[in-house]
């Protein structure tokens, strides 16, 4: 080949190569933020898409939306809260749009999205989970297990839309440009960013086991109303025993402190006036149950800490906190804080005798 | 004995990206060739450096040391003060290379000698750091000592030429390992960038990333679990990793290769081709002129060569072929492992000879051989051979490798592969076809028939696919821990 064939060829090559890449990434990009979503967040993702099936399917009834962790996902059967009973009228429709290790900021960014695709819900349950409470300093690179702590920017941007962003920059003050360039790394390259969810959904063969067992559990068995149950046979007494042990590893220690964290009742409060503004009613803060194992590992103070501050919590925005800790058998727990399904329809029996009934009646 | 630190610049990395895009802006601006190889030298020590800031002074004396021996070749006519001084630079090499690589090796080995003897010993490892690349650059250093008291090549005057030579960031941590000969007068020519130069960046680019990302990370995850715990997989399991770690060292070694020659073109600069195909040979001794040529051609000149090659008899020969396997093993580490590795491949070739001669005394055979069915059986069968002694490169000692090589002959029930069989036939396929099609020149044919546009999208495809399949944890390239 000429030299001087060789370099149009060149040129050809790479111009089309570049051209090719920014097309990707700009789709890709575009795609994240716009409508793909759940390329970046397959959790949400999953959530509203739901969301707005069960909207479209019962567009007159009301919706409360249950915002909080993965104990309210495994514990509010949202679809039996959402069946309605013969001879009454029909009840709201109850829907989990809960995040695993969600916090305040993952409630209010959730919520934020929601009213943005017009699924305003009419009324939230917000769950109240102590452990979050507790003051804890800002050291970066934890690990990314530890979502009990303050956000990791590294794990979290990635989920994140630009729209987003003021939100998690007036949370996270002294961390705004790492959250940036978090956030812009997550967006360079998505195709290997996103890797994981992209061949957990388009090329299964492909996605790491440990990943994909990650998402199945937190995405894929998102049930149509959010609910995430826990049946029997998907454990053994041996993976609850572990599961306990891992419970009381991460837990135990959290659960001693003496002051609330001011950033965690910042996001709270600016979660409760979001939905002030929104004209969103709060129909309860709500305490999951635990095991009495778990609720020993409280020390006498933060007991107490925690009772007064969700009260105050609760006066201040005309609102209730549901201390439904002790409401459900030790037997009925996955690892002393999650419900498995046998224990979720008592605790879900409860919660609508007590407080979404009357709630609705006060409404009405 | 690792060298890296938590600030280590790794290739496959956006910080090696930025590192080579902001050098490579800034050189290309650079208006005097003076200018552009000192601005290649500070960046080579520094990417170096990251690595480990003293190593990096390590580096810089022993190459300023063989600088001024070469110098002193060419200036000495005196061929006794010649012998001295190339003794001089080998022994310096050799001597860094014992120390830094194989002090602990030998001490160990004399403590296990002299505990075979009932003698007990005590004292424990050197804390010795290794620094990243000794075994690539001692040898190019060698190499140009002994070309220059060959008077195969001048000695080169310019101290920053040289430095250059040894640390040219793309090749220093794991090869090709280069000769001053190919090397140094590229640096003198005037340095254009063009489309063309860019265009062969881009597609070694695109071909590394694949190899590693897609190809080498994703056998990893089937080879790993089989190498650390043999006994707990069944037979089948063991063959699905030895066929995997085949592929895993192949595209990972190779693929680092292609990134370093498209990284060395974006500077103007080209490389040693260092893999020719190397699956496709019919025996060993082809296997050996394209599998990491820049090293087997060095042992060939530097090693077999001079110990008298095969210009002896048939004993001389192979004697010389096992000693020149049995240190290019040792190269590859400090571990009766590799050097039983090089034996092993020492002997093949042995057999190989022997063979070759024999069939020149029988056409028929010979004939037989040479067919399709014949040659597809020697491909065959070389590449069982190497896939067998790969074992010992891999295993993490002679005790894992008589386990994995036992469960492989004897049917042994246990845990099946930890990844779908479907990967690894579909990857293993991948490779046969791209060996078959590089052979044929149907990759030669394709690049030059379809239109440039349909090259560069499929390229750029391909790499994005590549990356999005890349497992989760990236790991190191094989060879940077040579």
């Amino acid at each position: 080949m000429a030299r001087s064939q060789r370099k149009r060829r060149g040129r050809g090559i790479v111009l089309a190569g570049v051209l090719t890449l920014l097309a990707v990434q700009a789709t890709m990009t575009y795609g994240i933020n716009r409508s793909k979503l759940y390329w970046a967040d397959p959790e949400y993702g999953t959530t509203v898409g739901n969301l707005a099936l069960r909207k479209a399917e019962f567009p007159q009834r009301s919706l409360i939306v249950v915002l909080g962790t993965s104990r309210s996902r495994n514990g509010v059967a949202a679809d039996w809260l959402s069946q309605p009973v013969p001879g009454e009228a029909a009840p709201p429709l109850v829907y989990d749009a809960c995040l695993a290790g969600g916090q305040p900021i993952h409630m209010l960014l959730m919520l934020r999205r929601f009213v943005a695709i017009g699924a305003k819900p009419d009324g939230v349950v917000i769950e109240l989970l102590p452990a979050l409470m507790r003051e804890v300093e800002t050291p970066e690179g934890i690990p990314a297990r530890a979502s009990y702590l303050p956000l990791n920017p590294k794990r979290e941007a990635a989920r994140l839309r630009y729209d987003d962003f003021d939100l998690v920059r007036a949370y996270d003050r002294d961390r705004q440009w790492t959250w940036l360039r978090a956030w812009i790394d997550a967006q360079s390259a998505p195709w290997y960013t996103q890797r994981y969810t992209l061949t957990s959904r388009y090329a299964k063969l492909w996605a790491p086991q440990e990943n994909v067992s990650a998402l199945n559990q937190w995405t894929y068995a998102i049930g149509p109303y959010g609910y995430c149950p826990i049946r029997a046979g998907t454990y053994t007494d041996d993976s609850r025993q572990r599961a306990g042990r891992v419970a009381e590893d991460s837990y135990r220690h959290l659960l001693k402190f003496e002051a609330i964290d001011s950033v965690y009742d910042r996001t709270m409060r600016a979660l409760l006036n979001y939905c002030a503004e929104q004209g969103i009613a709060v129909v309860g803060l709500l305490m999951m149950p635990e095991n009495s194992g778990f609720r020993s590992w409280y020390a006498p103070r933060t007991k107490r800490l925690v009772q007064d501050y969700t009260a105050g919590l609760a006066a201040d925005f005309g609102t209730r906190v549901v201390d439904a800790r002790d409401w459900i058998a030790d037997d009925q727990f996955m690892d002393g804080h999650h419900l498995l399904e046998s224990g979720s329809i008592p605790f879900s029996d409860r919660f609508q005798r007590d407080v979404l009934r009357p709630w609705s009646r006060a409404r009405d | 004995m690792s060298p890296s630190r938590s600030g280590a610049i790794l290739f496959c990395t956006q910080e090696f990206l930025l590192f080579t895009l902001a050098i490579f802006a800034v050189y290309w601006l650079l208006p005097y060739r003076t200018a552009k190889v000192y601005w290649l030298l500070g960046a080579s020590f520094y990417f170096y450096a990251t690595w480990n800031e003293e190593l990096a002074l390590v580096v810089a004396g022993s190459s300023t040391a063989d600088y001024l021996i070469a110098r002193g070749l060419d200036r000495f006519p005196s061929r006794r003060w010649r012998q001295v001084l190339l003794a001089i630079s080998l022994g310096g090499n050799l001597a860094l290379l014992a120390y830094f690589k194989y002090s602990n090796f030998f001490i160990e080995s004399f403590r296990q000698m002299l505990a075979g003897a009932g003698l007990e010993t005590s004292g424990g490892a050197l804390d010795i750091v290794l620094p990243i690349g000794i075994s690539f650059y001692t040898f190019e250093a060698i190499s140009y000592t002994m070309d220059v008291y060959r008077r195969r090549i001048p000695a080169e005057r310019s101290l920053a030429n040289f430095m250059l030579f040894i640390t040219f960031f793309p090749h220093m941590v794991a090869g090709p390992i280069v000769r001053a000969r190919a090397f140094l007068p590229q640096m003198r020519r005037p340095k254009k960038l063009n489309w063309y130069r860019l265009q062969v960046a881009f597609g070694y680019l695109v071909l590394g990333l694949i190899k590693k990302m897609a190809i080498s990370d994703r056998m990893a995850m089937i080879a790993d679990p089989v190498f650390a715990d043999p006994g707990a997989f069944g037979s089948g399991a063991v063959w699905g990793a030895i066929l995997a770690y085949s592929i895993q060292i192949y595209c990972d070694f190779s693929g680092y290769s292609d990134l370093a020659m498209a990284v060395a073109h974006l500077f103007g600069y080209t490389l040693t081709f260092n893999f020719d195909m190397p699956y496709s040979s019919a025996n060993v001794a082809e296997f050996w002129r394209r599998w990491h040529i820049s090293l087997s051609s060095w042992l060939r000149d530097y090693l077999f060569i001079p110990l008298g090659g095969s210009r002896g008899g048939g004993w001389q020969t192979s004697r010389n072929l096992m000693i020149t396997m049995a240190l290019g093993g040792l190269w590859h580490g400090a571990s009766w492992n590799f050097i039983i590795w090089g034996i092993a491949h020492g002997a093949f070739l042995i057999v190989h000879r022997l063979f070759r001669v024999a069939c020149q005394r029988r056409p028929e055979l010979e004939f037989l051989l040479r067919s399709h069915l014949g040659t597809i059986y020697r491909i065959g069968l070389t590449f069982a051979c190497v896939s067998l002694a790969w074992v010992l490169f891999r295993a993490p000692d002679l005790q894992t490798a008589s386990t994995i090589y036992s469960r492989a002959f004897a049917f042994e029930a246990g845990s099946p592969m930890t990844q779908p069989v479907e990967i690894l036939a579909i990857l293993s396929s991948a490779v046969i076809l791209a060996h078959l099609a590089g052979r044929s020149g149907l990759r030669k044919y394709l690049y030059e028939t379809i239109p440039s546009p349909i090259v560069g999208i499929a390229w750029t495809a391909a790499a994005i696919v590549a990356m999005a399949l890349a497992p989760d944890a990236g790991k190191a390239f094989i060879y940077f821990q040579f």
